[in-house]
């Protein structure tokens, strides 16, 4: 067992989309410090529901880092202060005694709110259903070696594949722009032979979704890559850019 | 893909106003400031290369026709991107939001971007347009012709302070510039990020620091 903090939660309540939202004030006290953000969160919704209050909506699934359903912005940070990790693997460890904790819901015209802190970031989908996948027959496993891929490839491939689709890029950005996302999905097929064959209609067709969903324009801030819990590199969006433009002049 | 697509799409708006920028910066801000530093070099040099540029006519002509053109495509795209990017918030942070002091000079592209557009009507007035209007060309008793011009109005305390804020934000306007258009055209491979930054800072530093020397230089004779 940890030690134990006393906390102030400022945490954003907005029962839909349409009502008006307002930051709510919470004591909390004896959380761990081994909890994590979102255990820290189950404790105040199970205070609130023996209260007779409506629990704080918010979103988890896999609470081990993979799943990229949580997320809000801590203190101004999506995701949290820390650096490569989601909501769910931030520990309470990281905040002081009597700390004053603000939570705000992530915010981008094409991710609207659902209730409190949980977001529809179903438009992230509908830019994957455009083209983020391969519809070529592949087959069963090649044979090793059959098919050669240069290893800065393979790796940057694997890099751009770690994108959970939390949508943190474009609610850091401070344009809302999905452009880190989409970069990533679009680039972990473009390093690939077997992404080839598509690859000027999916990047064409990705990024005319993006840009319909009403996501902003990357101004190249560079603040999507500081929250990527995945620590997806901005090279991605450089990428992005030339198949983009490779898809102009084929 | 069509031509439109690319051009209405958020990457062809990007890569249009990175082109356009970086033929601004190489064919109009880096020979100005070499023209322009010439007054270093006394009132015949900056004079002759006054008369140089006159001397071309028809062919400047043209070339600053380019530079309107120019001009004019990166600034309507950059006011189409802005406003998309407000309305992609219609709902903004209601607490403070971390950015990274990198990012400053991005953030603030529109804004410098505007505020060195207002210098260049100014400029345009002043200069290019008021011709060399005989009693401003004066200096010390002598008529010193465009030399003269720029020691005048260096003259006066508000232009120097004005001119050199507006260089400060020419610099920031750069910093930012140069190395987020090769970022868009994909001109800046992942393992030279570092020196292509570098190189951008050191871009505004010395554009910066070479216009306000030419101010030192009024200040001190
Ligand atoms: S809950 Fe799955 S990543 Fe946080």
């Amino acid at each position: 067992m940890g030690k134990k903090l006393a906390l102030t939660l400022k945490i954003w309540r907005q029962e839909s989309n349409k009502a008006k939202g307002k930051f709510e004030t919470y004591k909390l006290k004896d959380i761990d410090t081994d909890a994590s953000f979102v255990e820290m969160l189950d404790v105040l919704n199970e205070e609130l529901a023996l209260a007779g209050k409506q629990p704080v909506a918010f979103e988890t699934d896999c609470r081990e880092g993979i799943c990229g359903c949580c997320g809000a912005m801590v203190n101004g940070h999506a995701h949290g202060p820390q650096r490569e990790t989601t909501l769910c693997q931030l520990h309470m460890r990281l905040f002081e005694n009597n700390d004053t904790i603000i939570v705000e819901p992530f915010r981008a015209k094409a991710m609207p709110l659902i209730k409190d802190l949980i977001i529809d970031r179903s438009s992230l989908t509908r830019i994957i259903a455009k083209g983020g996948y391969v519809s070529v027959r592949t087959g069963s496993a090649p044979d090793a070696n059959s098919i050669l891929i240069r290893k800065e490839n393979a790796e940057a491939a694997m890099d751009a594949a770690q994108c959970i689709g939390c949508g943190a890029c474009a609610a850091a950005c401070p344009n809302a722009a999905a452009m880190l996302y989409t970069a990533a999905k679009v680039s972990q097929l473009a390093l690939l032979p077997q992404g080839h064959p598509e690859r000027e209609k999916r990047v064409s067709e990705m990024l005319t979704q993006m840009d319909k969903e009403g996501f902003g324009n990357c101004s190249n801030s560079y603040e999507c890559e500081i929250v990527c819990p995945k620590g997806i590199s901005v090279t991605n969006i450089a990428r992005l850019n030339k198949e983009y433009l490779r898809a102009l002049l084929n | 893909m069509k031509i439109s697509k690319y051009i209405s799409s958020s990457i062809g708006k990007k890569q249009i106003i990175a082109f356009s920028g970086l033929v601004l910066i190489a064919i109009f801000i880096l020979p100005h400031l070499l023209g322009n530093l010439q007054i270093l070099r006394g009132a015949q040099a900056f004079n002759g290369y006054a008369k140089l540029l006159h001397s071309m006519g028809f062919v400047l002509e043209i070339i600053e026709a380019f530079f309107a053109l120019m001009f004019v495509v990166h600034i309507v795209f950059t006011i189409i991107l802005v406003t998309e990017n407000f309305r992609a918030r219609s709902i903004r942070y209601k607490s403070a939001i971390a950015s990274e002091p990198r990012s400053f000079a991005s953030r603030m592209m529109p804004y410098t971007g505007a505020i060195i557009l207002l210098f260049l009507v100014v400029h345009l007035y002043d200069f290019a347009f008021a011709k060399e209007a005989a009693t401003s060309c004066v200096w010390r008793g002598e008529d010193l012709g465009l030399y003269g011009m720029v020691m005048n109005s260096f003259a006066n305390p508000w232009r120097l302070g004005g001119y050199a804020f507006i260089m400060l934000i020419v610099g920031l306007h750069l910093s930012h510039a140069l190395q987020s258009a090769l970022q868009t055209l994909n001109l800046r491979p992942g393992r030279y990020v570092f020196w292509f930054n570098l190189l951008s800072y050191f871009l505004g530093i010395s554009v910066t620091v070479g216009f306000v020397s030419i101010i030192i230089y009024a200040v001190v004779h």
